[in-house]
């Protein structure tokens, strides 16, 4: 094994929160060095000619590779778990710029609620509302401390969206539901389709409060505050699951990775695949050891490690990495670390035929919509209702290819699938139809949580993560509401044959819902509920920190990148302005 | 903004030319561009440490187009001819058609199949995680009892939960769900399948297709998993660039009113409602250009050079 030179910082991963604490770190005189699993790419001409949706839609050319590593799962701790073999549920991605470069961008800032959803629902309803074997917990941060941040990364990518609250004042078109916004986004909404005209009529009409959906993509060209030109979207059609030729799409490589690396204080390691977290005797983190393209091992030393990869991959490295300091992983002193896995619910959809229509979902992205937050979290009494919780319901997507919605026809419960009538069925249906969707939140229960398999591993030798996971009873009452409510908006646009699911079916590995996992390394208020402080730093580790989505302690119902950033620019801020001067020691 | 957009134009050059810079890395990566579309090499992935427990190695085509002239047509690369001849007739049941309104078989949804799985020794074309133990399955409230042997047991009922599982690489898929096809064909209509009615290749469809039937004759594949199989080829056979050997003369997308790869729409495109632009294939697409020079070199990741992975700027 070979040593490199040391540094200030290492990281596992060279995706969004990486090259953020690069950017800010770098700019502080610091040296980083990130050790990324996939290749190293640009725009142009990587994403000059990718508008193939076999490769890249149904095949997954952008996601992490399986055939190295998977996650296997189980429905309860009770049975068996297999391994994940084939794409389904989530997609994480590698290469320069990780998922954030495949992202469909929807961009949000969780509700003020959000962050004390706990003590929320207990004023409101009283302890026992709670769910049965739930680990609701309140953020260690509110809206408040998080709002700079927001703003701050909102201005730095050039978000697109309509303010619905500027610094207090309700604005028409907006959310009004939404927390108060120091500034309005730095560009306009994007484009609508015709399905989200339509969305906009009818919630309207039914008194609910339709909003553009906000978004990562630039609705118009800008040059940005570090000097990088932005174009405007060309509504090309093939956003999620590719890089974007143009950078209009808001990604690492369109902002602060090519920051970070002019400064010459930054170094990215691509084609290699950490290992561990080395840890000395008194229990601190070293540096990471890591194989590198050329199948060499080698150790990285740094003063501070930085877990910024996927959620799944920084819970399965604090397993993995163990002395007798930690004999039972970095930050798992206390048996925290893998508690609090949750998901979110992106099932459906509910579609509707609308014969001589032409609505075109093959162009555009996934921000083309209207969205309503009318049933999101408690922003609805729940008082007569069986669960606590809620999802905001949005119009269709563009971005449709044919390779992976032609499976999906004929729209109808018992209609067949193969044969004439398919045929007959993706002739007038597949440009005719819209759908109604949901995004809805997950909490955390006791038998919902990550740990490693016994059984599989990885091309590492290392086991792989598992997860245990499946609805439970709130799951099933809050979808049954909202899909009500999904088939109302539907019906009342008049479509001539309606799909509309009634109840939840249990999940499923198998099909894709959502890249937003969250959990297993949450963030608390101490280290007798939680694996780190509010800046992500390990308690029993602290000069390791954590990024990322796994530091949520449960999953509101909207996309978690806003918030992810959010917390890694507080993050870095926190450790150029304060960590420095005392390192080691615990930022209060 | 616009205004500060303008003034701040001539400060995006660097920013584009440091994109152009990636042509370099392309190359070095052993990926080969041919006007525009990018392939990787057929050889098996081992770019990435295995060196600490060997990987089962095995050739794997890691979503890739077929290179120019891998496909054929006119030459079978995987089936047999009466494999090919079976296959071609139970998609074609999927997706009927005319010579005036294309189905599967005109679509060349066989080529498409075969291209794909002669691609590879496996006939996988995405990453798979291949490795065992692989589950069985039992049904009622218990598992079979220990016999000594490690063994991963799900409830029947549950397995589909899990997604694919099978450890059958799709070439041994497809040839033993074409042997058991024939077997279910001539116990029911004492004939192969490729030599039935169209009617009676519809009531063997009909059986494979529900999830509830049982077919002797389908071990693994199960004959749902198979019909699942032929289904999702027929779709990507169908609806895929035919750079990947289906979807002849723009068949598919004629069919459904789809324009194929296009460069992009307007805002008024997304709220018009008129007909569809005329259909292209992604060879159609104009080359995307961003319109700037080439000219400063920066290389900030390792396959610009393997023994330096530092940033290094050139010419500026």
């Amino acid at each position: 094994m070979a040593t490199q030179k040391k540094v200030d910082v290492v990281t596992v991963g060279a995706g969004w929160t990486a090259s953020m604490l690069a950017w800010k770190f770098t700019e502080a005189g610091m040296n980083v060095v990130s050790i990324e699993q996939g290749p190293g790419r640009w725009s142009n001409p990587g994403f000059a000619h990718n508008h193939d949706a076999l490769r890249y839609h149904a095949r997954h050319a952008m996601m992490v590779n399986l055939r190295k590593e998977t996650w296997t799962w189980r429905p309860t701790p009770d049975v068996p778990s297999l391994p994940m073999r084939q794409y389904g549920s989530f997609n994480p991605g590698q290469g320069l710029g990780g998922a954030a470069v495949h992202w469909t961008a929807q961009l949000w800032r969780f509700a003020p609620d959000d962050f004390r959803v706990r003590s929320h629902l207990i004023e409101r309803y009283g302890e026992a509302k709670l769910p049965e074997g739930n680990r609701i917990q309140d953020w260690p941060v509110s809206f408040d401390d998080l709002e700079p941040h927001y703003d701050a990364f909102e201005q730095d990518i050039g978000a697109s969206g309509q303010a619905g609250n500027l610094r207090g004042d309700l604005i028409e078109g907006g959310n009004p539901f939404e927390g108060p916004r120091s500034n309005p986004y730095p560009n306009p909404p994007m484009a609508h389709n015709v399905p989200a005209q339509m969305f906009r009529d009818v919630t309207q009409e039914m008194g609910y409060h339709p909003f553009p959906y906000p978004s990562g993509i630039a609705s118009r060209a800008f040059v940005d505050r570090f000097g990088n030109a932005r174009a405007a979207c060309i509504y090309c059609g093939f956003c999620t699951r590719y890089g974007c030729e143009v950078d209009a799409k808001s990604s690492p490589l369109t902002t602060h990775l090519p920051v970070a690396l002019r400064t010459g204080r930054y170094d990215v390691r691509t084609r290699s695949r950490v290992l561990r977290v080395e840890l000395d005797g008194s229990g601190h983190a070293t540096g990471l050891t890591y194989v590198d393209e050329d199948g060499v091992e080698q150790f990285q030393p740094a003063d501070i490690v930085v877990l910024s990869g996927f959620t799944l991959t920084n819970v399965r490295m604090m397993l993995l990495s163990r002395n007798d300091a930690h004999p039972d992983g970095i930050g798992n002193d206390r048996g925290l670390v893998g508690k609090n896995y949750t998901y979110q619910h992106f099932t459906g959809p509910w579609r509707g035929y609308f014969p001589g229509r032409r609505f075109h979902l093959y162009m555009g992205n996934g921000v083309v919509m209207n969205a309503i937050y009318d049933f999101y979290g408690d922003n609805f009494d729940h008082s007569d209702l069986d669960f606590v919780g809620g999802a905001q319901i949005f119009s269709s997507p563009g971005e449709r290819d044919p390779e992976t919605s032609a499976g999906n026809f004929p729209i109808g419960d018992d209609a067949k699938t193969w044969g004439q009538e398919w045929k007959d069925s993706l002739r007038d249906q597949w440009n005719s139809y819209l759908d109604i969707n949901m995004e809805a939140e997950s909490l955390p229960y006791e038998d919902q949580f990550l740990d490693l398999d016994p059984n599989y591993t990885a091309s590492d030798g290392q086991p792989l993560l598992r997860l245990t996971f499946d609805w439970h009873d709130n799951d099933t009452n809050m979808w049954r509401f909202i899909a009500q409510r999904c088939t109302e908006i539907l019906e009342a646009m008049g479509p001539e044959v309606a799909e509309t699911p009634t109840d939840l079916d249990p999940y499923t590995i198998h099909a894709y819902q959502s890249t937003h996992p969250t959990g297993g390394a949450i963030m608390g208020t101490d280290p007798s509920n939680s694996v780190t402080n509010s800046f992500g730093q390990v308690w029993d580790t602290p000069n390791l920190f954590v990024t990322g989505a796994a530091l949520f302690p449960q999953n509101p119902a909207a996309n978690p990148t806003g918030t992810v950033a959010a917390l890694a620019y507080r993050t870095g801020d926190a450790i150029v302005q304060r960590y420095l001067k005392d390192q080691r020691a615990l930022l209060g | 903004m616009a205004e500060d957009a303008r003034e701040q134009q001539g400060r995006s050059v660097s920013r584009r030319d440091f994109l152009r810079s990636s042509a370099y890395v392309a190359a070095g990566a052993g990926i080969v561009g041919v006007t525009g579309l990018t392939f990787r090499e057929l050889t098996v992935d081992d770019t990435i440490s295995d060196g600490i427990v060997p990987d089962q190695s095995f050739a794997y085509a890691d979503n890739v187009l077929p290179a120019p002239g891998e496909v054929r047509a006119d030459v079978l690369g995987f089936f047999t001819p009466d494999e090919a001849r079976t296959t071609e007739a139970f998609v074609a049941r999927l997706m009927p058609g005319t010579p005036d309104d294309p189905g599967a078989r005109e679509a060349g949804v066989l080529t498409f199949i075969d291209t794909r799985l002669s691609m590879t020794d496996t006939g996988f074309w995405a990453a798979t995680y291949f490795r065992p133990p692989f589950a069985e399955t039992y049904e009622g409230d218990s598992p079979p009892e220990d016999d000594g042997y490690r063994h991963i047991y799900i409830e029947q009922s549950e397995f589909a939960r899990y997604g694919f599982q099978s450890r059958l690489t799709p070439r041994e898929a497809y040839r033993a769900g074409i042997v058991a096809l024939n077997q279910y064909a001539r116990s029911r209509f004492d004939d192969a399948f490729v030599d039935l009615s169209e009617d009676d290749q519809d009531a063997v469809i009909e059986v494979l297709a529900d999830e509830d039937a049982e077919v002797d004759e389908f071990t693994e594949p199960s004959a749902k998993a198979f019909f699942d199989m032929l289904r999702e080829d027929t779709v990507y056979g169908m609806f895929a660039d035919p750079a990947y050997g289906g979807n002849r003369d723009l068949a598919g997308w004629k069919l459904i009113g789809y324009p194929g790869p296009q460069r992009g729409y307007t805002p008024v495109d997304l709220m018009s409602e008129d007909p569809p632009r005329q259909p292209q294939a992604l060879a159609d697409l104009h080359p995307f250009d961003p319109g700037v020079r080439t000219g400063d070199v920066v290389l900030p990741v390792s396959e610009a050079d393997h023994r330096d992975h530092r940033l290094r700027e050139a010419g500026r």
